[in-house]
């Protein structure tokens, strides 16, 4: 092969979709392991053995769900004609523009500043500083990063801002500073020493003695970034005591509840906007700490105020997934059964100072999720530094730890001449695996369904999602020896296997978990809350320290947690509401905005298909306002369609029951025998019987609603419940050069029925996408002085991929029919999101001999990797 | 951003006035890709007298002269060089190297002639840092980060890398450009245009225009029979991005001898840097793969890698293999 045996992309040519919809049998039995290993059974299509009944609409008969609905009009069109109201677009003819005055230190105080010049400029309005910033929402005293506040200035015109920011002069006395994770762990600034997160199941010494094989590896995660599309800010305008404020997000009541708490005022009084996100990717959520002070520019100066951040100090203030350094030390016997694990982790959390998951202080333990490993021991430290914020940033804790652990069962697998497929699924949890809670993960907590102290997953489609990938990617091609094949373009394949944040489910109400989990966080305060936390912003007092410090006491891997007081009760339940109106529309209203994943479209497809429609005709939404939706958390990982839509499931379904109870008392039939199809109830005996919806409302004074809510159990879903997915790559490596393109992706996801593969397919295009980014790009730090001013160029110093470098993907959506949730539903917006960072890593060693263990992946690792196996001759 | 000023010339002539009023406190302005930038990052170095030049007429053209060689206007855009029938045919290596220069939506913005004298991207002198070209007396290149953007072949004052592609692509066609100045036009080849880190009116510049002369015209001769030319690039994204490496080979053949040769590498330098180790090793050899190993190990020879930036020779040695490779097929 000394030609390239594909040209690299010369022009775009829209591809027909690939999306490969794997159905798994609707009755199965997995208590004796699945059926996928030598000695397991399977019996499928026996009703007597089914492990687990429908939730009451099983996947059957769907006329919605499932098919390629377009998105919503009334979202997707103002997108793309240009009168969606993002923040970004909304503006006031005498509104203040706001720049921001950013420390250049890593670390520093501020010890004079003069702000005599800035005032007098023309047009300056107001200039914000730690002296007249509002006494319940103080700027930070110590200047614990590069980038962090030191003043706002709010004059007539973006650039007139710029020039009176650029007029202030400021005096800062530098402090030591400690920025990356290898500086950490010198320990030369004992006030910043490292906070220990052990965890231990099992006996490891037991399991290294019982071991065949012991190896010792260790890895390194340089961070990443995450670049939202829409510039962070917001928009506040005050008419009295009332605020309106247009932000960004993932969600409106937190950052309301953010924003009362900053201004100590009545959330009453507070209208928050975000209809419509550029993405936030986890990442943009910590911007919200800065609405506060944009309302309160707001006030002082008299005038709507707007913050659109540049890009540099956007870079700054969004939260990072954090670096870390891994040491595994694993045991397995000859077989491939591994019998201890010790994980030593580093783990630098910028910024934050709790110990919790969300920023990968708990080391992403989700591998513990995912394998069986018997024997378990980290050893963890986490260091806090002066980093900005860390935390879920295009997932929270996934590619980072998966980064180590999917190359470590990488070069296990060869250390036992095993398959790499074959050894993960001798080591992982199947259907049937029963599992301690402790097994199961330390944020596994106990559900009605897993009274017994055991739980075992019945949907979980681990194997089918390696053995499908496997078919689509062609595994039987990959290099038996890596680097094996001859020639100057050498392609290889890889696999990484990915559990998180994945089959989400809840419980709504009427469930007897609903009460369980609403009881349960009343009394801890939230996880996933509606208030406060870096979600909210200004949950704390006190700006870097309100996101690092209150409220934060969030249990392990909490997602984006945070806020304990001053939240109302239950902030973690979802409220949503349909409204049948005269016209028979159905109008879903729920507050989450949207950020172009049109949840919108699927959660309307759910309460069609409830409601006995065969298409989207009859949906209306309303969302993203406060004074229009109700109460909601903000959205994470994935959990809309399933949480959220949970409540418009669960209202929707009530709403068929008052529909049919009122149709019955008016055509005086038996429920029983009542049909629903597309707005009409009819007799089934007698189809001239006949009711609509509209008239059903017309009776009812002009319209019907019905209430519901749904609450997430935990921060992982249901304990009972667990997606999973993979991400093969083929990649071609360019040995003259070290350059190389990820030239094939299948993307294989445990997804439950999906509810719309037009779009599941959109965003999981778009989940490769950014975690391939994540693999390539680390934090854009100065190499020789890092900690000290980044991004300087911009988006030179932060490689997006473009359309020029992502592969050809093929989504394999394994529907594993999720027993306990409407049509056999659950969420997968990070299945496989963790995966591609190791899955290049390992096809990049199979295609060319190069193990790459310290991200990010370059061209120049790449490079140096191949001259040095050329330099011992182990080059084909 | 600085008070700016600017001015809508409608001839060369007009302009060079304007310029020579302002001293080095003008600057040319035409796509702005390079120069809107520097102003929106308040680089002390920027001009505050724009010179914008897209109002005269005639600089925007690609035609064939009467020797059948081709003259492109320095106000061309680099997507219609990319897209020029005229150039695909004689020189499809330039039209290759511009293909490659970042996204289509700058290329439709980026001028020729603000493609060859665009500033370094050297992420200090862009992040405002007083260095020698921008006000100060050092270069943070040297000591600093110096990854992607700066010479693995040494430097004098700047260390940071000539990051235009179409220069260095137009070296091996042996094109020459002319200027306009108050006295008259001016030529000089490629490279004379181009001798990296130059001191030229009190300011560090990669080219040597004067503060009050315009890049005019690129004028590229007929091209020869025989003559085979690739070029490579590889950079961090397969868009955005400027080279770690690149190369513009090209041979002059004679049957299947290397009659003449041009190696030049972009992006290791502070200019386009011809290697003529290796062009003298090739010339009268017979084109084949088998004289890449020799070839790499003639060139580059003086390498003087920064810190971060040795895997920038081995790149170039490895575009060379690639090079000789594709011709030779």
């Amino acid at each position: 092969m000394s030609q390239n045996p594909q040209k690299p992309k010369e022009k775009i040519v829209a591809a027909p979709h690939k999306a490969i919809v794997v159905n798994l049998p609707m009755v199965r039995d997995y208590s004796t392991g699945g059926g996928h290993l030598p000695g397991d059974t399977v019996v499928e299509g026996d009703e007597n053995i089914v492990t687990k009944k429908w939730q009451g609409y099983p996947p059957q008969n769907l006329n919605v769900i499932g098919k390629p609905f377009p998105p919503m009009p009334e979202v997707a069109i103002p997108r793309y004609t240009g009168k969606a109201e993002f923040a970004t677009r909304v503006n006031f003819p005498n509104q203040v523009w706001i720049k921001v005055v950013a420390n250049p230190h890593p670390r520093a105080r501020v010890r004079r500043m003069d702000v005599s010049r800035a005032e007098k400029m023309p047009g300056v309005a107001y200039i914000l500083t730690a002296a007249n910033a509002p006494k319940t929402y103080p700027f930070p005293e110590e200047l614990f990063f590069q980038g962090e506040l030191v003043a706002m200035v709010a004059a007539d015109t973006e650039d007139l801002a710029e020039d009176a920011a650029a007029a202030i002069n400021v005096e800062y006395e530098v402090l030591p500073s400690q920025s990356t994770v290898e500086q950490a762990m010198e320990g030369r600034i004992p006030e910043l020493r490292p906070r220990p997160a052990n965890y231990e199941v099992g006996d490891v010494e037991k399991g290294f003695a019982e071991a065949d094989v012991i190896k010792e590896f260790t890895y390194r995660w340089s961070g990443a970034i995450p670049v939202p599309i829409q510039p962070g800010g917001g928009v506040a305008k005050w008419d009295g005591d009332r605020l309106t404020f247009w932000g960004f997000g993932q969600g409106i009541y937190p950052q309301r509840v953010g924003l009362s708490r900053a201004l100590a005022m009545d959330e009453s009084k507070i209208r928050f906007i975000d209809k419509y996100n550029g993405c936030t990717l986890g990442g943009g959520m910590s911007l919200a700490r800065l609405n506060p002070w944009i309302a309160w520019i707001a006030k002082e100066s008299g005038r709507p105020a707007k913050l659109m951040l540049q890009k540099d100090h956007e870079l700054a203030f969004l939260q990072i997934k954090p670096q870390n350094v891994v040491h595994f030390k694993v045991g397995a016997k000859k077989d491939g059964k591994i019998t201890a694990v010790h994980r030593t982790f580093h783990v630098n959390v910028g910024v934050n100072a709790s110990v919790g998951g969300a920023a990968g202080q708990g080391g992403g333990r989700s591998e513990l999720y995912v394998h069986v490993i018997p024997n378990w021991k980290d050893t963890g430290f986490t260091y806090r530094t002066n980093t900005m914020l860390t935390g879920p940033s295009r997932s929270n804790m996934q590619q980072e730890f998966k980064w180590g652990w999917e190359q470590m069962m990488d070069e296990m697998a060869e250390a036992l001449g095993l398959d790499p497929i074959q050894f993960r699924l001798l080591n992982v949890q199947k259907p049937g695996t029963t599992l301690t809670h402790q097994q199961g993960g330390p944020t596994v907590v106990p559900m009605p369904e897993s009274k017994n102290g055991t739980l075992t997953y019945d949907s979980y489609a681990v194997v089918e999602v390696l053995q499908e990938g496997a078919k689509v990617i062609g595994w039987d091609n990959r290099n038996a020896k890596p680097g094996g094949a001859p020639g100057r373009f050498k392609r290889g394949i890889g696999v990484a296997l990915n559990q998180h944040h994945a089959g989400r489910v809840g419980y709504h109400d009427g469930e007897e978990g609903f009460k369980w989990v609403t009881s349960r966080r009343a009394n801890v305060g939230g996880i996933q809350n509606a208030g406060g936390g870096p979600q909210g912003g200004g949950g704390g007092t006190q700006a870097a320290g309100a996101v690092q410090g209150a409220g934060r006491e969030q249990a392990a891997d909490g997602g984006q947690g945070g806020g304990t007081a001053g939240a109302p009760a239950n902030p973690d339940v979802f409220n949503g509401f349909v409204i049948l109106n005269a016209d028979g529309h159905i109008v879903l209203h729920f507050a989450q905005p949207d950020s172009g994943t049109n949840h919108a479209t699927s959660m309307s497809a759910q309460v069609a298909e409830l409601l006995g429609f065969t298409d989207l005709r009859q949906m209306r939404v309303i969302w993203g306002d406060s004074e229009l939706t109700p109460r909601a958390p903000g959205w994470n990982s994935g959990l809309t369609t399933q949480l959220q839509g949970g409540a418009l499931n669960r209202a929707a379904d009530l709403l068929r029951q008052d529909l049919v109870k009122r149709a019955a008392a008016r055509l005086k039939a038996d429920p029983a025998r009542l049909a629903i199809r597309d707005g009409v109830i009819s007799s089934m005996d007698n189809p001239s019987s006949r009711v609509t919806f509209a008239q059903l409302a017309r009776a009812n004074g002009g319209t019907i609603r019905q209430d519901a809510a749904c609450v997430h159990p935990g921060s992982i879903g249901r304990s009972m419940n667990r997606g999973v997915g993979c991400c093969f790559a083929e990649v071609e490596v360019d040995t003259y050069t070290g350059n190389w393109r990820f030239v094939n992706a299948a993307y294989c996801h445990d997804s439950g029925n999906v509810v719309n593969p037009l779009l599941a397919e959109g965003d999981m295009d778009g989940s490769l996408v950014q975690s391939f980014g994540v693999a390539t790009d680390a934090i854009p730090w100065d190499r020789e002085f890092p900690g000290t001013a980044h991004y300087a160029v911009g988006f030179l110093s932060y490689r997006l991929p473009t359309i020029m470098d992502v592969p050809e993907q093929t989504n394999v959506f394994v529907n594993s029919l999720e027993p306990r949730w409407f049509f056999g539903c659950k969420g997968f917006a990070e299945t496989a999101i963790g995966a591609p960072p190791g899955a290049l890593a390992n096809a990049i060693y199979n295609a060319c001999g190069v193990r790459i263990r310290e991200h990010p992946i370059t061209r120049e690792k790449i490079m140096a990797g191949l001259k040095a196996l050329k330099a011992r001759g182990e080059t084909a | 951003m600085k008070p700016i000023s600017i001015y809508k010339p409608v001839s060369v002539e007009q302009a060079i006035q304007i310029l020579s009023l302002h001293g080095t406190e003008a600057g040319v302005y035409a796509g702005g890709t390079d120069l809107l930038i520097r102003l929106k990052n308040r680089l002390q170095q920027a001009p505050s007298h724009l010179v914008d030049i897209k109002k005269i007429e005639n600089l925007r053209y690609i035609k064939e002269d009467g020797q059948g060689g081709v003259r492109i206007g320095t106000l061309t855009k680099l997507s219609e060089v990319a897209e020029s029938p005229l150039l695909k045919q004689k020189y499809p290596m330039l039209v290759a190297a511009v293909e490659k220069i970042s996204s289509p939506e700058l290329r439709n913005a980026s001028t020729v002639g603000g493609d060859i004298l665009q500033e370094v991207w050297c992420q200090y002198l862009r992040g405002g840092y007083a260095c020698y070209r921008n006000g100060g007396y050092i270069c943070y290149g040297a000591i600093g980060d110096n990854s992607y953007y700066h010479s693995a072949m040494g430097g004098r004052l700047c260390y940071a890398v000539y990051p235009g592609d179409i220069a260095t692509a137009l070296i091996p066609y042996d094109a020459t450009v002319t200027l306009a100045t108050p006295f008259g036009p001016k030529q000089l080849t490629m490279e004379q245009l181009v001798p990296g880190d130059m001191m030229v009116d009190g300011r560090l510049q990669s080219h040597v225009v004067r503060f009050n002369e315009i890049l005019t015209e690129v004028a590229i001769p007929a091209p020869k029979a025989n003559f085979r030319a690739s070029f490579e690039k590889i950079r961090p994204r397969d868009v955005w991005d400027f080279a770690m490496a690149s190369l513009a080979l090209g041979l002059q053949m004679q049957g299947t001898t290397i009659q003449d040769a041009r190696v030049v590498f972009g992006g290791i330098a502070g200019k386009p840097y011809r290697e003529r180790a290796v062009e003298s090793f090739l010339i009268g050899k017979a084109l084949s793969p088998q004289l890449i190993a020799q070839a790499q190990a003639a060139a580059l020879t003086n390498a003087a890698p920064l810190k971060y930036n040795a895997e920038k020779i081995d790149m170039a040695k490895g575009l060379l293999a690639s090079g000789i490779d594709k011709l030779s097929a």
